[in-house]
């Protein structure tokens, strides 16, 4: 896929869509691309699975990472004074991974002046297999509430449609049918269709949207991976 | 020969544990007949608190739940919830409404839920042996208060029908007394309006009635109901402190 | 029906739902607020009642209230707030209400942290409201598990009357995982017949009374006897487990939750190691599944018993009372919301091995 041009890319989703997963992975892609790189947590929906758990890794290439305060770990919504940053400092590109429902998407409100300054990408990421994205109606009517929680205009599709471990490369394919079809009605561009590194071969010139290969940093306690480590931040520093 | 008296057909027919004199045989009673009067006694669901009237499941001829202490009237929004058309109505003394479930009514009256209360203050703990209440007068002696209760200590009693009268969920709070005929005819009439009230969906209902604890205040009956009168009221003023149809009239 | 991914908090809910469940009262907290979120939306949809709770002690009374009107009835919290509940937990298994309570766990004591745990074994298993009381305890590892398991939980709380309780750490709760609905849903309308519930008499029939009070001593005794003869019942009847395999395993993992998953994870680092290891996982841990255990702990190959949890060891001494001497019984744990690593649990294991 092509890379984010703007200043700002803003990730949505419900929870479960694996935008956290799409996320922490663009931001790698990014900075791997030789490009200054921020990702701000302001995910003030979910306790668990998010980005800034993975922050050990994404320091390690150089990428700044904003979370809640707290370090994200209390349940409190409280926004960082230091994000504020990402709207002045143009010399960096900086994507939020945003909280998974509208009700997360409402901390934009709080940003507006800043964005109203700064060139952003606004992307909504969609997992057919989630069940408020089961039908095409109930895409678009989380996708409007979300844009009427944050006050703002979603820009492009990102399709994830994944099932965990489950998932296959035809869950991927029938995704990416579906998020054409989301696209058409809404009239929206598909940024890429998200899947692991295996499917690449599988799903060449199939899709509607461009391949967006990812390795899984998001993975549950027990899931053995190239990222040896507990699940959280913290326990990964000892 | 005529019938000039009998059991209301709202009470079983078992002989209660209070003590001769004790208000609370009254205030039974005044439910009982409403309930009665009201034809609502087999779709009726009672709310028995901890204290004096604890086995008040006894007593009652339709069905109940006993609670834990001070959480009546979040049992009773549990059963109303689930059967908004019957009468559900708590029964529940100072301690167990003005103290340990003070947070339990207050929500309940709060959220409007459309149930009705019977408050027994006696200003005094029954069950456990005469303790200070939240609403024992300040010189009232208790056994947890044996100088008599200290406003510097112990604060002011609570007045809870003014508290609870603020909120908007109330549709009618009144409080009344049983100390003579005149008084427990016009307690009757406040009962009576308040399960009418809860018929008509109205909300939140509670009647105060100010009782007497003759053997924890350590005086025959009669002394009783004149040291009520006398002490009492003049800290807990007799009245209607909320009436919804009020407004309409 | 095709697989969906849902967050265990969200498929619990809806799990209660559709097993005919139309009244929940609860409070916020950390980490299960999807579950009263999904309720408030979606119990009303189907006809049934959502009411936020002033408080966890409220709550757990209000469904006392609502079980013994006859309602099929759930509550849910996180550990603090399960604390909360016990009086009202106690009251129910007094007065023999049916039930179900849900336990997201996260760490403490007090307020601790908003991780997952596992530190409310005790609580649930032991009873932490007084009296002698029993509850069913279910402690899924899975959110297929979780699914599977909500209709039984009620078949089981009306059944024996007597509240059950879904024991889940907050991983279970907060994960997302592929689930499909096996069973169909039920309709509150074929819920079996409840003569004792508070109805009403219609004047009709003689008063029923939902009560926890024996103020007699021998009559507080006789019933006393009779909720132990229910529970017996229900020991006999109800243990559940899972073995993975423990046939001529050297080494047995027992775990309940995400530690049984994280052993699974251990036992197969384990086997490239050439030492083959299986986990025995109760699901139900009240009653714990002591005989099936012990079995498995009397194979000749078996060497040693670890307990993998997420508290300082409190299931432990239920391992150690189904292991009952015949083999060694050694624990790996982290608390607080810190969770073992593979890694961590297969070392305890050649450690207990002597390797």
């Amino acid at each position: 896929m092509k890379l984010p041009e703007k200043q700002i890319t803003i990730i949505s989703g419900h929870y479960g869509t694996g935008k956290t997963e799409f996320a922490v992975n663009l931001a790698f892609a990014m900075a791997r691309d030789g490009r200054k790189t921020a990702l701000a947590d302001l995910d003030i929906v979910n306790p668990y699975f998010r980005s800034y758990e993975r922050t050990r890794e994404l320091e390690r290439e150089g990428i700044a990472v904003f979370v809640t305060s707290n370090f994200g770990k209390a349940d409190i919504p409280a926004l960082p004074p230091d994000i504020m940053s990402i709207f002045v400092n143009r010399q960096q590109q900086s994507i939020i991974d945003l909280g998974g429902d509208p009700v997360g998407a409402r901390v934009l409100g709080y940003y507006q002046p800043q964005l109203d300054r700064v060139d952003f990408d606004f992307w909504f990421v969609i997992n057919q297999k989630r069940v408020e994205n089961r039908t095409i109606e109930g895409v678009v009517r989380y996708l409007r509430l979300t844009e009427a929680a944050s006050k703002q205009r979603i820009t492009g599709i990102v399709n994830n449609t994944h099932l965990g471990d489950e998932t296959t490369a035809e869950v991927i394919l029938r995704g990416d049918e579906f998020a054409g079809k989301v696209a058409e009605v809404i009239n929206l561009p598909i940024i890429c269709t998200v899947g692991e590194h295996r499917f690449e071969e599988k799903l060449k010139g199939r899709l509607n949207g461009s391949f967006f290969a990812i390795d899984r940093y998001m993975t549950k306690p027990w899931e053995l991976s190239d990222h040896e480590g507990g699940q959280f931040a913290w326990q990964q520093e000892t | 020969m005529a019938i000039v008296y009998r059991r209301s057909k709202g009470l079983t027919d078992v002989e209660t544990h209070y003590c001769p004199g004790c208000t609370h045989g009254i205030i039974h009673r005044l439910v009982a007949e409403t309930l009665e009067e009201l034809g609502v006694l087999g779709k009726t669901i009672g709310v028995a608190p901890v204290g004096c009237s604890v086995f008040a499941y006894d007593y009652f001829n339709c069905d109940m739940q006993e609670a834990a202490h001070g959480r009546a009237p979040a049992v009773a929004t549990g059963i109303k919830r689930v059967l908004p058309d019957k009468v559900v109505f708590t029964y529940q003394g100072d301690g167990d409404l003005a103290a340990i479930g003070t947070g339990e009514i207050t929500h309940a009256a709060m959220r409007g839920e459309n149930i009705t209360t019977i408050f027994v203050n006696n200003a005094i703990y029954g069950m456990t042996g005469g303790q200070m209440a939240p609403t024992t007068l300040v010189g009232q002696r208790a056994t947890t208060a044996p100088l008599g209760r200290d406003k510097s200590h112990a604060g002011s009693p609570i007045r809870i029908a003014e508290m609870l009268a603020t909120l908007d969920g109330a549709a009618y709070i009144e409080r009344v007394t049983v100390t003579s005929p005149a008084n427990v005819m016009k307690a009757k009439r406040a009962i009576k309006k308040a399960f009418e009230l809860q018929l008509e969906g109205r909300g939140f209902t509670m009647i105060e009635v100010l009782s007497t604890c003759p053997t924890n205040w350590g005086l025959t009956p009669v002394k009783a109901l004149e040291w009520l009168n006398e002490n009492m009221i003049p800290v807990f003023p007799l009245g209607v402190y909320k009436d919804i149809t009020k407004k309409e009239a | 029906m095709a697989k969906e991914l849902w967050k265990g908090n969200e498929a619990i809910a809806e799990a209660a739902i559709r097993a005919g469940c139309r009244c929940y009262f609860g409070y916020p907290i950390t980490p299960q607020s999807e579950i009263p979120e999904y309720m408030s939306l979606h119990m009303p949809k189907a006809g049934g009642v959502f009411l936020q709770s002033e408080s966890e002690i409220a709550a757990i009374n209000m469904v006392y209230g609502a079980s013994g009107a006859g309602a099929r009835v759930m509550t849910s919290s996180s550990s603090p707030g399960v604390s909360l509940k016990q009086e009202g937990i106690s009251y129910m298994c007094g007065a023999e209400l049916p039930g179900v309570i849900v336990n997201v766990m996260r760490g403490g004591p007090g307020l601790g942290t908003i991780q997952p745990a596992q530190g409310d074994y005790f609580q649930a298993t032991r009873g932490g409201g007084n009296g002698d009381y029993r509850l069913i305890v279910f402690a899924p590892a899975n959110i297929q598990e979780v699914v599977d398991l909500m209709q039984e939980a009620f078949e089981l709380a009306d059944q024996y009357r007597m509240p059950v309780m879904m024991l889940l750490d907050g991983m279970i709760g907060q994960m997302m995982e592929p689930i499909e609905w096996k069973k169909p849903p039920v309709s509150p309308d074929d819920l079996p017949e409840k003569p004792w519930a508070t109805t009403g008499t219609k004047e009709g029939r003689a008063p029923n009374i939902i009560n926890s009070l024996f103020i007699d001593p021998e009559a507080c005794n006789v019933h006393n006897k009779r909720l132990e003869e229910k529970y017996r019942r229900v020991i006999e009847n109800e243990q559940r487990y899972e073995t993975n395999d423990t046939d001529g395993a050297e080494v047995i993992f027992v775990a309940y939750g995400t530690p049984a998953r994280l052993a699974r994870a251990a036992a197969g680092l384990l086997e490239k190691e050439g030492i083959k290891a299986g986990v025995f996982r109760p699901v139900t841990v009240w009653p714990y599944p002591y005989e099936a255990l012990h079995e498995v702990a009397l194979q000749d190959s078996v060497k040693a018993i670890v307990t993998v949890e997420m508290s300082t060891g409190q299931m432990v001494d239920d391992v150690r009372i189904g292991v009952n001497g015949v083999k060694p019984v050694s624990f790996i744990g982290q608390a607080g919301g810190v969770i073992p690593t593979p890694r961590e649990v297969a070392n305890a294991a050649l450690k207990a091995l002597g390797r």
